[in-house]
C-alpha cells in the first residue's frame, strides 16, 4: 500500500487549515490510513474492490470550470460545485453552501472527513417549507486530471417542514475521485424528498454515503438514478429510529459500458409500527456491473414493523453481470416483512405480441424497457426533472401521457 | 342450552356489549339482527372464546356450565360451532387435516377413540356432496385461494362434518349470490334437529327466506332492543335499522 | 387463557430430547489433542494406503494455515482443537463388524432404543442402514442384497480397503481437501462414514440409510461419505444423526461429496437431531458440515433435503456444482431453531452447464431465543446458457425473542438466466389459531398443524416413511410453542 501519497497530500492541504482543525482532520487520515481502502474480504465490499485506488494519487481538486447550464432545472433553486468549490455566479441559493466542519467517520470516509471541507447545508426551522426544489450539481471541472474532491453535505428538517432537494453527480473524468457523505435527520413530521442523479464519466470513481435519521411520523422518499460509467458506489443507510417513520427508496441503475456500479441500501427499523417499501431496478447491458445489495434489519422490539423490498433486473448483454443481495435481519415476530428479486430478460412474448402487431423488434424492445423504467420515474413527481431523466435515460419516445405523475 | 344474563364485553377498552340478555333452548332457531357496529359478531366471538374479549359483568351458560371459563376448543368440544364471517386461511394444512383433528378432539373428549380413517374418508366425502364442494378440494389448505362462496360453504361442511349442537353462523349469508346461499340454507337446515340449537347472526333477513326461525332479536348499541317472531325480521327488512336509532 | 408469551416459554422447557441417553459401552478413545502423529495413527489403524494418509496430511498442513470462517451469523466461543479426541471406538468392536450376529448387544440396544433396530427382519422393508457409532461403522445391513444388484454401500474405511481405485478417483474431487476450514479439518482427520456406488444403469433397490451417533465424551465425529452414481443410474439415500446429552460441546465437522454422471439421480435427506443443548444454551452438537454434489453429467440431477431440528450451532450449506447441460439441482430445508439454538443453512447452486435448474425452497422456524439465518448463493456463470432457479424462503417466528434473517446471494453474468427469489417472514398468526381452536384442536396440536403445513413443500420431497418422522421431530421440537 502506497497511502503515503494520500498524506502527503494531506499535510500539503492542511497548512491551509486553520490550526483549529487540523488535528482533528489529521486524525481522521491517520484513521483512513490504518484502515486502507475496503477490499472484498470485507462483506460490505464482497463485489467492489477498491484497494487498486491505494496504488493511485490523487490532487486535491481546486475549482475549475464546466459547462453545466443544460443541466438546470427550471423551477429549481441551485447550488452548483465544480471541481469541489462553490460556483457563486451559478448557484441561486448561495446561503444554503456552508464550510463543513471536521467530522467523524470510518473507512474510506476518513478520508472524506480528512478532506471534507464545502457542501450543502439546509436546515429548516419548524414548520417551514422550502418554497422551491433545490438542486445540488456536483461536476467535473474541464481538463481536470486525476482530481480528488470530497465533500460533505446536512440537511436538518425540523420538525413538520418539508423540502425536496436533488443531488446530481456528472462529467466527473480525468480519472478523478470523488465522495461524497450526505447526513440527513428528520425531525418528527418533517417529509424530505430527495432525488440522486448520478451520470459520471467512464474514468471516474464516485463513493456517496447518505445517512438518513427518521424521528416519529417523518416520511422519506428517496429515489435514484445511475447512468454513467466509471466505479461508483452508493450507499443509503436508513434509521427509522422512532414510531410511525416510513421511508420509500427507488432506484433504476443503468450503468454504461465498462461501469460498475454498486448500490448498498441499508434500512433500520428501531421502532415499532414503521413502514419501509423499497423497489430498485436494473437494466444492465454492454460489460456494466452491477450490484445491488438491500438490508433490512427488525431490531427487537420493532413491533408492527411492515417492510417490503424488491429487485428486479434486466441482464441484456452476455458480457454484462448482475450480482443482488436482498437481505432480511429480523429479530421481533409481529412483523411483516417480504423481499423478492428477479434476473431476467425482457418478456419474449411481449416482444412477439408487439411484433404480430406491426411495431419492429427495435421499436417493441424499447417500449418494454421503457414500461419497465418508467415504474421507477413515476416516483418523480418533477416534471422537469421527470423530462430530463427520460430523455437521458433513453425513454425520449416516452409519451406525454407516460410521464405525467 | 344457552343462557346469557347480562353480559357486559370490551373490546380494546371499548364498550361493546351492554347487558345483553338471551336464551336459548333446544330445538330453537334465533335470528339475532341488527345494524353494523351493533355488537353482534362480539356476541359471537364471546360465545366462542376468543381472545381479546374482556368480559366485565355478566354470565354465559351452557348446559348449566359457565362457558366464559372455558377455552376455545373445550367449548367446540362441549359442541359449540361458529361459524366465521371471514374465514381464516391456513396455508398448507388441508381441509381433511383440520377436519380429522377437530373430530378426533371431540372424540377423544368424549372418550372415544380416533375415527377409522375410512369411515372419516366417506363422512366427509357424503357431506361434501350436501354442500356441493368438489372432493378435491378437500386436500387443498384450508380455505386457500377459495373464493368468498367457497369460503362460506366450507364453514358449513366444517359444521356437517362436526354436528355441533349449538350453531353460531356469523353472517355466513353476507356475500353470497343466490345458489350458495340456498346451499348454506340446505346445510344448516340438515342439522336442525330438536337437540340442537342455531343463532343465526345477519344483517338481512334474505337467509330468514331459507331457515325460518323462531325467534328474531335485534342487538342495537350493545343490548337486545326488541325481541320477537319471524314477523320482525320482514319489519326490519322494510324499515331499515334507521327507527332504532331514534329509539 | 394461554398464548402469552411466558407461556410459550414454560411450553417450551417441556421439550424433551429423547436422544439424549449414553451408551455405557467401554470404548478406545485416544487422548485429545491433534498433529502429524494422530493423524498417521488414525491412518495405520484404518491400515490405509499412503496415497490416503498423504491426501489426510496435506489437508493439515492446510488446516493449520487457515482460520475459521467468521461471516456466518452465529457466535459461540473459541474451539480448542487439542482439546478434541480424533479418535473413539468401542473396545469390543475389533477388526470391523463381519455380520450382525458380531456387532456388541449394547449397541443394538442403542439402536432399537433411537427407533433404528438393525436385525434385518425388524427393519424397516426396504430400507439398508449404515451405522456409524463416534469414529467407527459398526454395523452395515442388507449388504448381500444390494451387492447382487452391483450396488456397493459400506463403511468409507472398508471400501477404501476393497475398492481403493474408486475412492482414490472421487474422493476429494467434489470437495477438495482444502475447500475451507472445516473440510480441511476433516480431511485430515475423518474416521469412517458411508461409500455408496450405484453402477451403471442400476436403480438401487432399496433406501440406503447411514445412522450417525456420538456417544464418547470430548469426542468429535468427522464423518465423510462419498456417493457416485454412474451414468443412468439412481439412488436414494437418507441420514440420521443423534447424540447424548453433555453439558459441553462437541463438534461435528462432517464432508459429503455426491457424484452424479449422466443422467443419474441422487437424492439425499437428512433428518438431524444432534443434541441442541440445554434451554440456557449449555451443552449440544456444532454441527459444522460440508455437503456439496456434482452434476457432472449431463441430465444428472441431485435433490438435497434436511431437516434440522438439532445441534446447538449448525452451519451447512448442502449445495450443487450444475456442470452437466440439463442438470437439475434442489434444495428443500426446514431447520428450526429454539432456546439458544443458531443456524447458518442454506445452499449454494453453481450454474455451469447449460439449461441447468434448479430450485430452492427454505422454510425456518424460530422460536424462544434460536437464531436463524438463511444463506444461499445462486451463481451463475458466463457459460450457463438458459440457466433457471426459482428460490422461496419463508422464515416464522414463534415469539418476539428469535431471530430470523435472510442472506441470498445472486450473482448473474449470462444474459439467458432468469432467476427469481421470494422471502417471507411471519408469525403464526392469531386467527389461525383462534380458528382451530374454535374447531375443538387444542393448541399446542394447532401450531404443530400450523407448523406442518407451514413445511409441507418440505416434507413432501422426503420419503415418506421419514416425511413422518420429520413431521413427529417437529411436534416434538415445538411442543406447546403457541405464539
Amino acid at each position: 500500500m502506497s497511502l503515503a501519497a494520500y498524506a502527503e497530500r494531506f499535510e500539503r492541504f492542511a497548512a491551509a487549515l486553520p490550526e483549529a482543525e487540523r488535528a482533528a482532520r489529521r486524525a481522521q487520515l491517520q484513521r483512513f490510513v490504518a484502515d486502507g481502502f475496503p477490499t472484498p474480504r470485507l462483506e460490505e465490499w464482497h463485489y467492489t474492490d477498491l484497494a487498486p485506488l491505494s496504488q493511485r494519487a490523487f490532487e486535491p481538486a481546486a475549482g475549475g470550470n464546466a459547462a453545466l447550464a443544460p443541466h438546470f432545472l427550471a423551477g429549481t433553486d441551485r447550488l452548483v460545485y465544480v471541481g469541489g468549490m462553490l460556483v457563486s455566479a451559478d448557484s441561486t441559493a448561495p446561503e444554503r453552501h456552508s464550510a463543513a466542519a471536521p467530522a467523524q467517520d470510518e473507512g474510506v470516509y476518513a478520508l472524506n472527513a480528512a478532506f471534507a471541507r464545502d457542501g450543502l447545508l439546509l436546515r429548516l426551522g419548524r414548520g417551514e417549507r422550502l418554497p422551491r426544489p433545490l438542486q445540488v450539481l456536483i461536476a467535473g471541472a474541464d481538463g481536470a486530471v486525476a482530481a480528488m474532491t470530497h465533500q460533505r453535505h446536512r440537511i436538518e428538517l425540523a420538525e413538520n417542514t418539508e423540502a425536496t432537494v436533488i443531488f446530481q453527480f456528472l462529467n466527473q473524468g480525468g480519472g478523478g475521485l470523488a465522495t461524497h457523505v450526505i447526513d440527513v435527520r428528520l425531525a418528527p413530521g418533517a417529509r424530505l424528498n430527495l432525488f440522486r442523479i448520478q451520470d459520471e464519466r467512464a474514468d471516474a470513481t464516485l463513493l456517496t454515503r447518505c445517512d438518513v435519521r427518521q424521528e416519529r411520523d417523518s416520511v422519506l422518499h428517496a429515489v435514484s438514478f445511475d447512468c454513467g460509467g466509471g466505479l461508483v458506489r452508493h450507499d443509503l443507510n436508513i434509521l427509522l429510529a422512532e414510531a410511525g417513520a416510513e421511508t420509500g427508496l427507488y432506484g433504476l441503475y443503468q450503468p454504461a459500458a465498462g461501469a460498475h456500479l454498486d448500490n448498498h441500501t441499508r434500512i433500520v427499523h428501531a421502532a415499532p409500527q414503521c413502514r419501509s417499501r423499497e423497489q430498485f431496478k436494473g437494466i444492465v447491458d454492454a460489460r456494466a456491473r452491477a450490484i445491488f445489495n438491500g438490508k433490512v434489519v427488525v431490531q427487537a422490539g420493532a413491533q408492527k414493523t411492515d417492510s417490503e423490498q424488491r429487485v428486479a433486473n434486466l441482464l441484456l448483454s452476455p458480457k454484462a453481470e448482475v450480482n443482488a443481495k436482498p437481505e432480511l435481519e429480523i429479530y421481533a415476530d409481529d412483523v411483516k416483512c417480504a423481499h423478492g428479486a428477479t434476473v431476467g430478460q425482457l418478456d419474449e412474448t411481449a416482444l412477439e405480441y408487439l411484433r404480430s402487431r406491426g411495431v419492429p423488434p427495435a421499436e417493441a424492445r424499447a417500449l418494454l424497457l421503457r414500461a419497465f423504467a418508467t415504474e421507477v420515474l413515476d416516483h418523480v413527481p418533477l416534471a422537469p426533472l421527470r423530462a430530463a431523466l427520460a430523455a437521458r435515460l433513453g425513454l425520449a419516445g416516452t409519451d406525454a401521457w407516460e410521464l405525467e405523475a | 342450552m344457552l343462557e346469557v344474563k347480562g353480559l357486559h364485553a370490551k373490546v380494546e377498552g371499548k364498550d361493546i356489549l351492554k347487558g345483553l340478555d338471551l336464551s336459548v333452548r333446544a330445538g330453537e332457531v334465533h335470528a339475532i339482527m341488527g345494524p353494523n357496529g351493533s355488537g353482534k359478531s362480539t356476541l359471537s366471538h364471546v360465545i366462542a372464546g376468543r381472545e381479546g374479549y374482556e368480559i366485565t359483568a355478566g354470565s354465559v351458560q351452557f348446559d348449566g356450565r359457565d362457558l366464559l371459563a372455558l377455552p376455545p376448543e373445550t367449548r367446540a368440544c362441549e359442541g359449540i360451532f361458529l361459524g366465521f364471517q371471514y374465514p381464516v386461511e391456513i396455508p398448507g394444512v388441508s381441509n381433511l387435516t383440520l377436519l380429522k383433528a377437530a373430530l378426533n378432539a371431540r372424540r377423544k373428549y368424549r372418550g372415544q377413540p380416533e375415527i377409522d380413517p375410512g369411515d372419516f374418508l366417506a363422512w366427509v366425502r357424503d357431506r361434501a356432496r350436501l354442500v356441493k364442494i368438489d372432493p378435491k378440494m378437500l386436500s387443498r389448505g384450508v380455505n386457500e385461494g377459495f373464493s368468498g362462496g367457497e369460503k362460506k360453504r366450507n364453514e358449513i361442511l366444517q359444521m356437517l362434518v362436526l354436528e355441533p349442537r349449538l350453531m353460531i353462523l356469523d353472517e355466513t349469508d353476507s356475500g353470497l349470490d343466490i345458489d350458495a346461499l340456498k346451499i348454506v340454507a340446505d346445510g344448516i337446515n340438515a342439522l336442525r334437529s330438536p337437540e340442537r340449537a342455531t343463532l343465526l347472526v345477519t344483517h338481512y333477513q334474505r337467509l330468514l327466506d331459507y331457515v325460518q326461525p323462531d325467534y328474531v332479536h335485534v342487538l342495537a348499541r350493545g343490548r337486545i332492543v326488541r325481541s320477537g317472531g319471524p314477523e320482525l325480521a320482514r319489519e326490519l327488512e322494510q324499515k331499515g335499522y334507521g327507527w332504532l336509532e331514534a329509539a | 387463557m394461554a398464548s402469552q408469551p411466558q407461556d410459550i416459554h414454560e411450553l417450551m422447557r417441556r421439550r424433551e430430547y429423547s436422544a439424549g441417553f449414553v451408551t455405557a459401552i467401554e470404548s478406545d478413545t485416544v487422548p485429545p489433542g491433534l498433529s502429524e502423529d494422530v493423524i498417521r495413527m488414525i491412518s495405520a489403524r484404518k491400515q490405509e494406503p499412503e496415497w490416503l494418509l498423504e491426501f489426510r496430511l496435506k489437508a493439515y498442513r492446510r488446516w493449520l494455515r487457515m482460520e475459521e470462517p467468521k461471516w456466518a451469523h452465529v457466535h459461540h466461543p473459541p474451539i480448542d482443537y487439542q482439546a478434541i479426541s480424533y479418535y473413539s471406538q468401542p473396545k469390543s468392536f475389533k477388526d470391523g463388524p463381519k455380520s450382525l450376529d458380531e456387532v456388541d448387544p449394547k449397541l443394538l440396544e442403542t439402536y432399537k432404543k433411537l427407533g433404528i433396530p438393525l436385525k434385518e427382519q425388524e427393519m424397516l422393508a426396504g430400507v439398508a442402514v449404515d451405522v456409524v457409532f463416534d469414529s467407527v461403522s459398526v454395523a452395515t445391513t442388507f449388504k448381500k442384497k444390494l451387492a447382487e444388484a452391483g450396488v456397493i454401500f459400506c463403511p468409507i474405511s472398508e471400501a477404501v480397503r476393497e475398492h481403493p481405485e474408486l475412492v482414490r478417483k472421487y474422493l476429494g474431487s467434489v470437495v477438495p481437501f482444502g475447500d475451507n476450514f472445516y473440510a480441511a479439518l476433516n480431511s485430515a482427520v475423518f474416521t469412517d462414514g458411508s461409500f455408496v456406488y450405484i453402477p451403471k444403469g442400476v436403480r438401487c433397490p432399496m433406501e440406503l440409510s447411514t445412522y450417525f451417533r456420538i456417544n464418547e465424551r470430548n469426542t468429535g465425529q468427522f464423518e465423510r461419505t462419498l456417493i457416485v452414481a454412474e451414468e443412468g443410474s439412481q439412488v436414494s439415500y437418507l441420514e440420521g444423526c443423534t447424540a447424548p446429552q453433555r453439558d459441553e460441546n462437541q463438534l461435528h465437522a462432517a464432508v459429503v461429496e455426491l457424484v452424479a454422471l449422466d443422467d443419474a439421480q441422487i437424492k439425499y435427506s437428512t433428518v438431524q437431531n444432534w443434541y441442541p443443548g440445554d434451554e440456557q444454551g449449555r451443552g449440544g452438537i456444532y454441527n459444522f458440515v460440508t455437503k456439496r454434489g456434482d452434476c457432472r453429467g449431463k441430465r444428472s440431477k441431485i435433490s438435497w433435503t434436511q431437516v434440522e431440528t438439532g445441534s446447538a450451532i449448525t452451519w451447512k450449506y448442502p449445495s450443487c456444482i450444475l456442470r452437466g447441460d440439463d442438470s437439475v439441482g434442489e434444495f428443500y430445508s426446514v431447520a428450526l431453531t429454539h432456546h439458544r439454538q443458531q443456524a447458518d443453512t442454506g445452499t449454494k447452486m453453481i450454474h455451469v452447464g447449460r439449461n441447468t435448474r434448479s430450485t430452492i425452497v427454505s422454510k425456518g422456524i424460530s422460536a424462544g431465543e434460536g437464531q436463524q439465518s438463511y444463506r444461499g448463493l445462486v451463481r451463475v456463470l458466463e457459460s450457463a446458457d438458459n440457466a433457471r432457479n426459482y428460490t422461496q424462503c419463508d422464515s416464522l417466528l414463534i415469539g418476539d425473542r428469535c431471530g430470523a434473517h435472510t442472506f441470498p446471494y445472486t450473482e448473474v453474468r449470462n444474459p439467458s438466466a432468469r432467476l427469481e427469489h421470494e422471502a417471507t417472514t411471519s408469525k403464526i398468526a392469531e386467527d389461525q389459531l383462534y380458528y382451530c381452536r374454535a374447531r375443538g384442536i387444542g393448541e399446542e396440536e394447532a401450531v404443530s398443524m400450523i407448523v406442518n403445513g407451514f413445511c409441507k413443500e418440505v416434507f413432501k420431497e422426503l420419503p415418506m416413511e421419514f416425511a413422518v418422522e420429520a413431521g413427529k421431530l417437529l411436534a416434538v421440537s415445538l411442543e406447546g410453542a403457541v405464539g
